[in-house]
């Protein structure tokens, strides 16, 4: 996924350099509000990569995973899910540790030892069982719970919503992945290889669910602009811990 | 590292604390209810719809709903369009979950907490115990006795929010014409209708 990194960086640095087009802030004062709760002054390039996306989403991908979900089985599936999950354990452990959370941290290396060892190298997840719940943590994350400002939203090529804040700890994390450091070892194609397979498998999973809230969207851009920040505010649980308590009278008009 | 804490001790003395807390009440009825009623039972596509939407529109105050996903185009449209506007996007909410029924394989609901909020307003915290379990917070309205979902908030994202931000994207394009969202909605509900039909043929 090499490409994929360089290409997604590309476009960061274009849009960081103004070389594209940006939305303009409107003056009508609650047209501003409007703008300003969207955080998105790079609108016009982010709709055009979005598009980019779709039509990648449409022709590409969506016919890969048609044919995957018919060929593999749900159980298969299911276990390259997990396997490609497990390696990213120790990467969750190491930022949970950055967070200050060491319970997490023991949570995830537990699950990674435990699946590691009794499931079959993570294809199924015993931990399950076990009573094991571990939550994900990326560098992202890390740097919210620091303090550092998301920054405006951003639509990566290829990968999706982001923001400059999620997008330096993406790079972040793509280098510092303790898996990957194992797997170069034995082939330095393999980590590559577990990205691609990561993010392919997430897609396919996450398949029936990306369609209906497609099917559903008046504006699919918008809603899903809006739940990545509400969802990544909840992640970092700083400013935005509790961004669902929006003040509103509700005028009874009755 | 605290918030897990204070969740654990909720967790163990849940049952003891938030057993005849009203509110939680209300919405372990209505959760109970859809589980039972709506996800559980054996009934074909269109039933199913119907008595999810019955429960649906019982519980929730989709006046004030309505108005909060219009947000400031609530105020500059008239009474007709406004009603209009609620009975399309509440046709096409129930259709819309309705689409999602078959995610759901048998996943328990946990109360976990409630805390009060000013205006008569409570936020119940409820879990789907899903590995990692998924946090689900109801945001309730006491009104005149009674009580009314105003929010859905999975995963930190606002049902209510999400709607508004993005139809206000949708109004903005269109020249703030609310008539025209409707409109949308309408077209909406009949292709997932459609799109539905097709997938349990």
């Amino acid at each position: 996924m090499d490409k994929k990194r360089f290409i997604s960086l590309l476009g960061v640095a274009l849009m960081m350099g103004g070389l594209m087009g940006c939305a303009c802030p409107p003056k009508d004062p609650v047209a501003l509000q409007a703008y300003q709760e969207n955080n998105d002054p790079f609108e016009p390039t982010n709709r055009a990569i979005f598009g980019f996306n779709q039509v990648v989403d449409d022709y590409v991908l969506t016919p890969l995973v048609k044919g995957y979900r018919a060929v593999v089985p749900e159980g298969i599936r299911t276990g390259i899910l997990n396997f490609v999950d497990n390696l990213k354990a120790p990467l969750y452990a190491g930022n949970s540790l950055l967070q200050g959370d060491g319970h997490n941290a023991l949570e995830q290396t537990k699950k990674f030892t435990f699946n590691t060892l009794f499931g079959f190298f993570g294809f199924f997840r015993p931990s399950d069982t076990a009573g094991i719940v571990a939550e994900t943590a990326d560098f992202g994350q890390t740097l919210g719970k620091y303090g550092v400002g998301e920054g405006p939203y951003l639509v990566l090529p290829v990968i999706g919503p982001s923001n400059v804040r999620d997008t330096a700890g993406m790079v972040v994390d793509a280098v510092a992945m303790p898996s990957d450091f194992a797997l170069k070892e034995v082939d330095p194609t393999l980590p590559y290889v577990r990205s691609g397979v990561d993010g392919f498998a997430r897609r396919a999973s996450a398949d029936a669910l990306l369609q209906s809230l497609k099917d559903s969207s008046t504006d699919y851009y918008a809603t899903l602009r809006s739940m990545y920040r509400q969802n990544r505010n909840k992640k970092i649980g700083k400013d935005g811990a509790d961004a669902y308590e929006y003040d509103f009278d509700f005028e009874d008009e009755d | 590292m605290l918030k897990r804490f204070i969740f654990l001790l909720c967790f163990c003395v849940h049952t003891m604390v938030f057993a005849g807390e009203p509110v939680v009440d209300f919405v372990q009825n209505l959760t109970d209810n859809i589980i039972e009623n709506v996800l559980e039972k054996k009934l074909s596509k269109e039933e199913r719809l119907k008595e999810f939407k019955k429960e649906f529109t019982a519980a929730l105050d989709l006046r004030s709903i309505g108005q909060f996903v219009l947000g400031r185009y609530w105020k500059t449209s008239d009474k007709k369009t406004q009603d209009d506007f609620l009975t399309a996007f509440v046709d096409f909410a129930a259709q819309s979950w309705a689409d999602k029924f078959d995610l759901y394989t048998g996943q328990d609901i946990q109360f976990t907490g409630v805390r009060t909020a000013a205006g008569n307003q409570y936020y119940v915290n409820s879990q789907i115990m899903n590995n990692p379990p998924v946090e689900v917070v109801w945001r309730v309205r006491e009104k005149s006795g009674s009580y009314k979902i105003v929010d859905i908030v999975v995963e930190g994202v606002s049902m209510a929010m999400s709607y508004r931000s993005e139809y206000a994207s949708f109004l903005q394009q269109k020249g703030g014409d609310v008539s025209a969202l409707t409109a949308e909605l309408i077209q909406k509900t009949a292709d997932l209708q459609k799109e539905q039909g097709k997938e349990s043929k």
